[in-house]
């Protein structure tokens, strides 16, 4: 800051003659003297019940907003995983004395805003209300009833929650991330799922909160337009009594870093971009003298519009954006570099990635570099003062992590006293080139192949569970084996043989629509299928041996191309015995791991146009999830269906249990009747006549 | 040229026994003989400086086969002029401590650029560079092309629920231009030509068709003195802005359509025409909305999302803009809901504020929000230069700033039930069910 003073003062006597003069544009315009920068002062109360309150006053508007949070290291919650969230949530959703109802009508009323998760709370509203404000706040943190309804309506919410998050990259992407970099072991690699949302109990979020809930451990921030006084005694009327107590502290292993760069990667077949993150963690505390230096070396990286986003954005136009983060974390930070790419350049685009990463490593950054980082670091700080939440903010950051009481008053300072050899140092200390985590969001058929490069490859589910996959040298068969051993346990083949025709019911529920299929196969290759909605609309599916047809609200259509080909193979009886026959190849092409349990993975390809893809349990032999794409109107849409809870029907196994799942919806069906040898008409295969 | 600055009249309302907050945000404004308009607000309360450029031009301005074209000049915007290199208009506001950013929307193009104060002569001089003698070569063009199309797959393509404005808009106008969005379609971005970015900027991006405010730690006479300097000799535009008459005909049935998207959860938006922004019905449905959805005990969140659960998110919108635009009504199904069941309670809440007037409470407690987030607004010196921008260009009255909460406090009961009534119609809507792609098979 300082050197640029000289430069103003030149810059001050020439402006004040600029209207005389010709306007030279070639010259880019000097800064005139640096402002003074302050950071402001803050008020450190703390209460005799240990409570620290910190008091930031700022009347620019007649507002006011409080923050409150428990100050406490995160915690595992194994089977529980999200109560803490949850019982947090349910603090705003009934007191003792109001009902979510009552809350909602009396916060509304004064136009204000309280909200409630994990274990913060904050509040905002107008400072003419102050008092009513501070009197819900107390009353949200001081006396939760968790109420049943409330709970039950709050999981139920989760749940949804869950199946949005399914279906978006960014949220996918960033669990992946934290799931393979910190293990499930950790804090940050623990995520809440259906079953353990739905274990969450009135009885747990009362045990969490007593447990977590202390003064002593609690602080309180009060921003905005007030009288100091008058915030004291109000704190004093609405937590004075609350009792002091000591909280858990809670233990686990620092997780382990990768000895090679690899790659996670979930398979979203209808992406038309990868979203990246390329991540490690980072062992940097917030005392750490490094912070800065490695501040300002991610900056050069990755902030704002430097290396990354001129590289992929500007100069290979790969993307809309490129950044990358780094910042301190007393249990444990991480350094991540994110974009989204069209599928074509993923690959391209992850290169250059390791390219940066590589050359703030290897290379000395340049002064007009690092001048650039250090104004757009101090900048964005002084930026940042303009609110007075900020403000709060760092000041509970200087509590709250024992820094020195000067932390931000000495900042600029810091940043002006970072060296290009600093940057240097910490690039090479921290940054891990080669031990990445490359967590990848695309679609498979796509970006896969091209990504080996970059290290082993490991698939996951879109929760981010692993699928694992065993060399080929543990297939000790072939696929025609495979499928004869699944004819012998299904009943064999003389049995199956026997069968000339079937029929079977299958009944489920989809949004609340009551869904009845019936399927009937004749030997060797007719099908009908009658699939009724709700009583609503009922759709007929046909193939006589020859043609294949529809008949829909909409109208009888004929079936053809790859859908026919399907309809095919769907229409053969007893499809293992025949495929042979039928000119249907199978191979197989791996062992997977799925929930862990071991599966053969087998490819069938009846045409060019028509392949899918089947596994069979590598003990039981049981054929148990079936994957194909079909055409629809929407695209191509790919179509799971797990075969589960194998049940004997005279003397032949069939899977009473049907799960589908398009495009992440899921469609449970159930066997409800099934008959063999009923002397079916050939008629029902024919297409109807009008 | 002549200089009027404002009275700021306290405006005191008596707003139910309590007195209405006050926002008294002073400025001073005038125009430069180029047409260029000037808002100047003083705030110490940080050194820093905030400069917003808003140019009256936006998507709907734009031919039918040229869509996104002014969003893709937005892009173009910061690739240099004769003094400022290709790739350094980005590094140059970096580099001295600032942030810069752009949007397009239907109607506007903003620039705002926010530093030290001590830097703000570079922000004048970077600002008006490009509005005199904006540069761009091919590569620029090639590069941001490609941008532009990976923005539109980032924003819309790749996201779930994306695409739902895109739809909404194209399904409840026939003719006027709001019938795309500002991100347009990627194929006319690639048919753009050289010679129409130079037709555009030439018509739209000149002095006379824009405002610039800057709001911060300034001084009021030398920053004046400053935007003569970089501003004062920037020629006036001098062909015709092309401002669209068309009047989208007043919709007669009911338009219904459903989406399927990459999604699982359905949802259900409802779009009803409604004035533009500038007129005394609009403040009334923005105030219905707040009705309908503001806050957690308002009618559609507490049934849909509290008490049915029904929805897991139920949002409504009165999407204000220049020209007449749409009252939108959103809500994402809770897992096992459907479309019909939400747009069924939906329905039911809408007829309620026809057919029974609201009560004094309920009526006390809209006021207390709207209220509330006006006042909310006004709290970075950014954000005041674009609110000052805004109300010059869209309702030639800068002093909204401080004075547009009279107009939604002077909202009645019956204006509530009224709008409702005349615009919450039927064969006034445009509905659409998103639905996930396996419900097509």
């Amino acid at each position: 800051m300082k050197m640029k003073l000289i430069i103003s003062i030149i810059m001050i006597t020439i402006s004040s003659q600029f209207n005389l003069a010709q306007l030279d544009r070639t010259k880019i315009p000097a800064p005139s003297e640096a402002p003074a920068v302050s950071f402001p002062d803050y008020d450190l109360v703390t209460m005799k019940n240990g409570m620290r309150v910190i008091l930031v006053k700022d009347d620019e508007l007649p507002t006011i907003s409080i923050s409150f949070l428990i100050d406490r290291e995160p915690q595992l919650e194994g089977e529980f995983a999200g109560s803490i969230g949850i019982m947090g949530q349910l603090l705003r959703n009934g007191t003792k004395t109001r009902t979510k109802d009552k809350l909602d009508e009396e916060i509304d009323l004064i136009g204000g805003r309280i909200s409630s998760f994990s274990t913060n709370v904050s509040a905002s509203g107008l400072a003419k209300y102050t008092e009513k404000l501070f009197e819900l706040t107390s009353d949200i943190i001081l006396n939760p009833a968790f109420p049943q309804d409330e709970l039950d309506k709050v999981k139920e919410q989760a749940i949804s929650g869950l199946k949005y998050r399914k279906t978006d990259p960014n949220s996918i992407v960033s669990i992946l991330r934290q799931k393979v970099l910190y293990g499930s072991n950790h804090p940050y690699g623990e995520f809440e799922t259906e079953e353990s949302i739905s274990k969450i109990t009135q009885q747990k979020c009362f045990e969490l909160y007593n447990s977590l809930f202390k003064p002593n451990q609690a602080m309180i921030a009060v921003v905005g337009d007030f009288d100091k006084k008058k915030i004291l005694n109000l704190l004093e009327k609405y937590f004075g009594s609350w009792k002091k107590g000591q909280i858990p502290e809670p233990k686990f292993a620092a997780p382990q870093i990768p000895s090679q760069t690899n790659v996670a990667m979930v398979d979203r077949p209808s992406s038309v971009q990868s979203v990246i993150r390329v991540s490690q963690v980072v062992d940097l505390k917030r005392n750490s003298p490094d912070v800065m230096p490695v501040s300002i070396m991610n900056t050069i990286l990755g902030g704002g519009i430097f290396r990354l986003f001129i590289n992929l954005r500007e100069k290979h136009s790969y993307t809309y954006g490129a950044y990358s983060s780094m910042g301190p974390d007393d249990l444990i930070g991480n350094f991540t570099a994110s974009t989204s790419v069209r599928n074509e350049v993923t690959d391209s685009a992850l290169s250059q990635i390791f390219y940066e990463l590589n050359r703030i490593r290897d290379e000395k950054v340049e002064s007009k570099e690092l001048e650039m980082a250090k104004n757009y670091v101090s900048g964005s700080f002084v930026q940042s003062l303009e609110r007075a939440e900020s403000i709060a903010d760092y000041a509970i950051e200087i509590e709250r992590y024992n820094l020195p009481k000067d932390y931000y008053k000495t900042y600029l300072k810091r940043i002006y006293n970072v060296s290009a050899d600093d940057v240097q140092r910490v690039a090479k200390q921290y940054l891990k080139p080669n031990q990445m985590t490359i967590a990848l969001v695309g679609s498979a058929a796509e970006v896969k192949e091209k990504l080996a490069k970059f290290g082993p490859i490991t698939m996951y589910d879109e929760d981010a569970n692993i699928i694992v996959e065993k060399p080929l040298s543990e297939i000790k068969l072939t696929a025609d084996e495979l499928l004869a051993k699944f004819v012998e346990v299904s009943g064999g083949a003389e049995k199956l043989n026997s069968v000339k025709d079937r029929t079977v019911e299958l009944s489920g529920l989809v949004q609340n629509i009551n869904l009845k299929v019936k399927v009937v196969n004749k030997a060797p290759a007719k099908l009908y299928l009658e699939i009724d909605f709700g009583g609503m609309f009922t759709q007929k599916i046909g193939y006589d041996g020859v043609k294949g047809w529809a008949v829909s609200p909409q109208g009888t259509m004929d079936i053809e191309g790859s859908n026919l080909s399907d309809l095919k193979t769907q229409a053969l009886i007893n499809f293992y015995l025949q495929y042979k026959d039928f000119s249907i190849k199978a191979n197989i092409a791996g062992i997977k791991t799925i929930k862990e349990k071991d599966y053969y993975e087998v490819v069938f390809e009846a045409d060019t146009t028509n392949k899918w893809t089947e596994y069979f349990g590598k003990d039981d032999f049981l054929k148990f999830r079936q994957i194909k794409s079909a055409e629809s109107p929407a695209g191509k849409v790919e179509q799971t269906t797990d075969y589960l809870d194998y049940k004997d029907y005279g003397g032949i196994l069939y899977p009473a249990k049907q799960v589908q799942s398009v495009m992440g919806q899921l469609i449970d069906l159930k066997v409800d009747k099934l008959e063999v040898n009923t002397g079916v008409d050939d008629a029902i295969f024919v297409k109807p006549v009008k | 040229m002549e200089k009027r600055i404002y009275q700021i009249f306290l405006f005191v309302v008596l707003s139910l026994g309590t007195l209405t907050a006050q926002v008294n945000i002073k400025f001073v404004e005038y125009d430069l003989p180029n047409g260029l308009h000037v808002i100047l607000h003083v705030d110490k309360s940080a050194p820093i400086v905030s400069q917003v450029v808003t140019y009256h031009v936006g998507s709907k301005n734009e031919q039918p086969d040229r869509t996104g074209f002014a969003h893709f000049f937005e892009h173009l915007m910061f690739e240099g002029s004769p003094n400022i290199p290709r790739g350094e208009f980005f590094k140059m506001v970096q580099n001295a401590g600032g942030s810069l950013n752009a949007f397009t929307n239907f109607d506007q193009t903003t620039y705002f650029i926010t530093l030290p104060s001590n830097q703000l002569e570079l922000a004048m001089w970077m600002e008006s560079e490009r509005m005199l003698q904006l540069k761009v070569d091919s590569i620029g063009v090639e590069t941001q092309r490609k941008v532009v199309k990976e923005e539109r797959k980032q924003s819309l393509e790749n996201r779930p629920y994306g695409t739902i404005l895109e739809k909404t808009m194209e399904h409840a106008y026939k003719v006027h231009p709001y019938r795309w969005t500002p991100i347009g379609s990627a194929q006319y971005i690639d048919q753009a030509t050289y010679d129409e970015f130079y037709q555009f900027y030439k018509t739209f991006y000149v002095p006379n068709n824009a405002c610039l405010s800057i709001a911060g730690d300034i001084d009021f006479e030398h920053t004046k003195e400053l935007v003569q300097k970089y501003y004062g000799d920037i020629p006036k535009g001098t062909g015709e802005i092309y401002r669209p008459k068309i009047v989208e005909p007043q919709q007669s049935a009911e338009v219904r359509d459903t989406v399927y998207d990459n999604i699982q959860l359905p949802a259900v938006i409802q779009a009803y025409h409604m004035p533009a922004q500038n007129t005394k019905d609009y403040y009334a449905l923005s105030m219905l909305t707040t009705l309908l959805t503001g806050g957690e005990s308002s009618r559609l969140s507490k049934r849909l999302v509290d008490k049915e659960k029904l929805a897991l998110v139920a949002q409504s919108i009165p999407f204000n803009l220049e020209d007449p635009s749409v009252f939108i009504l959103f809500a994402i199904a809770n897992f096992g809901k459907t479309n019909d069941d939400v747009e069924a309670v939906i329905n039911e809440e809408v007829e309620k504020v026809k057919a029974e007037q609201i009560s004094e409470n309920e009526f006390i407690k809209i006021r207390n929000q709207v209220e509330t987030s006006f006042i909310e607004k006004n709290s970075t010196v950014q954000g005041k230069a674009m609110q000052l921008g805004n109300y010059y260009v869209f309702f030639n009255d800068a002093n909204l700033i401080n004075s547009e909460i009279g107009k939604y406090l002077a909202v009645t009961k019956e204006d509530i039930q009224r709008v409702a009534k005349v615009y919450l119609t039927k064969e006034n809507r445009t509905v659409l069910y998103y639905l996930p792609k396996s419900n097509v098979q």
